[in-house]
């Protein structure tokens, strides 16, 4: 099973429900073979799109286009689109094997071929031994493998997937975002993925948009997007973070909650109104030698890692991830602290 | 205490519903000419009767053919009605399905007379299509409703990946949608039948010499009584429990497999 993966191209699109705006010009270009993951909260317009792109919404305007043909006025079934649900949307009256075929035998391939090539699609999710189940005999882990392949069994060059793994639980969710990975890999297929869950989205995919109100934030590869996120929006979305307000300015050096008076190398905060700066990236210091003062709100443990919630001589809240080594003790609550962190990597935000 | 209050109030609402069948069945089962409760000695005699006379027969196969004939055109027009009211967004919505469940609320009695009126100047009285016809009209609504019902229930994203794995619009319904609607179908089917197979009214006024069975009893009770009647009766009930209780398991197993298949579950 293989096949090259087509361009999609969304262009200025626009869809309303009566006086919901579900997408506002919303482009996007999507390379061949690329796994594209559309994140944001439910009402970002995420599924809008999505469901635009599988010809169940009409678009008010605009165009959608795969390998750079306009496919807007094709009904669903033409599009050659593979496609997986979060409520898995197995045909309940056919067997896993039937399931799987559907595809082909919508599209008049020959029985024993069908049959040949729904067995290679049931093997390679690993399910070979349950071709004869019934669907309402399956696990819920073992129903979303089964409407991958019945997805990918006629080799498509697009694959949809709208929050495929939202209704398991979350270890059966992290084996499957592996498996998924590896074998869009082996198809190389096209796949534009749909979730409102950041750590998935920051594993799975070659680049991420951050959606908001219809409209794409930000976009880029899951390590542009964690690093150097634009707004302030992306950067609460993505990742745990610290957004610190920018409260006044001048040359050489910035007013910052949380910290004071910060200078260096902050020239590039100087026009922003907000500056985020990531959990791990803050040194807890534990004698007054850091240069800002803090005290400890709140200790979690994580085994490897202990996440402190630090109170700043302000007030504000500013949590630092610290790495541990065995033995260490986790510090009590209230031990006066100090902190470090590098200006360089404070980021600077739009509003 | 409030079990046994409930228990008591149980045992005698369900007496009250199977009071006619204490009686119906030893009368149905008398060896004597006239209607005796209790029966003085049994015998299957007016069973026998009701295989031998002719006319019994007749009524039989003609109320059969009509409820089969009314149950397949009522399954057909309510299943796509049913779908048309439940998918389209249209204007006159509520009021077509009004209309549509009409037949079940406007008075037998009302729908007699003004058929019979209409039947008399289109000379369609004494035709088994048009009673066949007339009975789809009636055994509609249950359809419809029945239907409409699972219908509202469905999980469209399975016909959605039908469509988008390769299905054109019929396809998808026919393998999807379809097969989904059976058993609710299959459901309305045995009412759509008994609604037409116990119509007495309406089919008195525009069967003209037609003589269903509920019209033959009829014509029975009026003029002469004898055992044969509550023999066709225990018969009747007997017919509508088996249906019922395949229906009913229909629709169970169905059941099952739709709630496994819901996200819930998972």
């Amino acid at each position: 099973m293989s096949s090259t993966g087509a361009t999609i191209d969304f262009r200025s699109v626009r869809k309303t429900y009566g006086k919901f705006v579900a997408l506002e010009s919303f482009s996007m270009h999507v390379k061949r073979g690329e796994f594209m993951t559309l994140l944001g909260a439910s009402g970002s317009g995420k599924t809008t799109a999505l469901n635009a792109l599988a010809g169940f919404t009409e678009i008010d305007s605009g165009e959608i286009l795969i390998d750079g043909v306009p496919i807007t006025r094709l009904p669903t079934e033409k599009r050659d689109i593979g496609m997986v649900f979060q409520s898995y949307s197995l045909f309940p009256h056919r067997n896993v094997i039937r399931n799987i075929s559907f595809p082909l035998e919508m599209r008049g391939v020959p029985r024993a071929e069908a049959r040949r090539r729904s067995e290679k699609a049931l093997q390679m999710v690993r399910l070979d031994a349950l071709a004869n189940r019934m669907p309402h005999e399956l696990s819920g882990g073992q129903k979303q493998r089964v409407a991958f392949a019945r997805a990918v069994v006629f080799e498509p060059r697009v694959l949809l997937m709208d929050e495929p793994l939202g209704a398991l639980d979350l270890k059966l969710r992290e084996t499957l975002q592996l498996e998924i990975k590896d074998y869009q890999r082996q198809i190389g297929c096209t796949v534009i993925y749909v979730t409102h869950d950041q750590g998935e989205a920051l594993t799975l995919s070659d680049r991420l948009a951050v959606m908001d109100k219809g409209q794409v934030l930000q976009i880029g590869p899951p390590e542009e997007l964690y690093d150097k996120p634009q707004s302030r929006f992306v950067a609460e979305f993505v990742g745990a973070n610290n957004i610190l307000k920018v409260e006044g300015a001048e040359p050489g050096s910035v007013m910052l909650e949380g910290l004071g008076r910060v200078s260096g190398h902050v020239a590039h905060l100087i026009a922003a109104s907000f500056a985020s700066i990531r959990p791990e990236l803050i040194q807890i210091r534990r004698e007054a030698s850091g240069a800002h003062r803090a005290t400890l709100a709140e200790a979690v443990f994580f085994g490897n890692s202990v996440r402190y919630v630090l109170r700043a001589a302000d007030g504000k809240e500013i949590s630092a991830i610290e790495p541990r080594r065995p033995g260490q003790d986790v510090l009590p609550l209230g031990t006066p602290i100090s902190f470090d962190l590098n200006v360089a990597d404070l980021v600077a935000l739009k509003g | 205490m409030t079990r046994a209050v409930l228990t008591a109030y149980f045992v005698l609402v369900a007496s009250f519903l199977l009071l006619p069948l204490f009686f119906l069945v030893p009368i149905s089962l008398t060896d004597s000419q006239f209607l005796e409760f209790p029966p003085k000695s049994l015998s299957l005699r007016w069973y026998r009767e009701f295989f031998v006379d002719q006319s019994w027969v007749d009524a039989t196969l003609a109320s059969l053919k009509i409820g089969v004939g009314a149950t397949i055109l009522s399954l057909l027009f309510g299943t796509l009605a049913s779908v048309a009211l439940v998918r389209a967004d249209f204007r006159a919505k509520g009021l077509l399905t009004a209309i549509f469940i009409a037949p079940l609320i406007i008075p037998s009695v009302v729908i007699a007379l003004a058929l019979y009126i209409v039947f008399l100047r289109w000379q369609l009285v004494n035709n088994i299509y048009a009673l066949t016809l007339v009975h789809a009209l009636i055994a509609l609504p249950y359809v419809v409703m029945i239907v409409s019902g699972s219908l509202r229930r469905y999980d469209m994203t399975i016909e959605r990946a039908a469509r988008v794995l390769g299905a054109g619009p019929t396809r998808a319904f026919l393998y999807t949608t379809l097969p989904y609607l059976m058993p609710a179908m299959f459901a309305s089917a045995i009412l759509a039948f008994f609604a037409s197979f116990d119509e007495l009214i309406i089919t008195l006024f525009i069967s003209g010499g037609l003589q269903t069975l509920p019209v033959r009893i009829w014509n029975d009770l009026s003029l002469k009584l004898d055992p044969t009647v509550p023999a066709v009766a225990v018969m009747l009930t007997l017919l509508s429990i088996v249906g019922m209780t395949v229906g009913e398991i229909v629709r169970r197993r169905n059941e099952r497999r739709y709630q496994s298949n819901s996200v819930s579950e998972a």
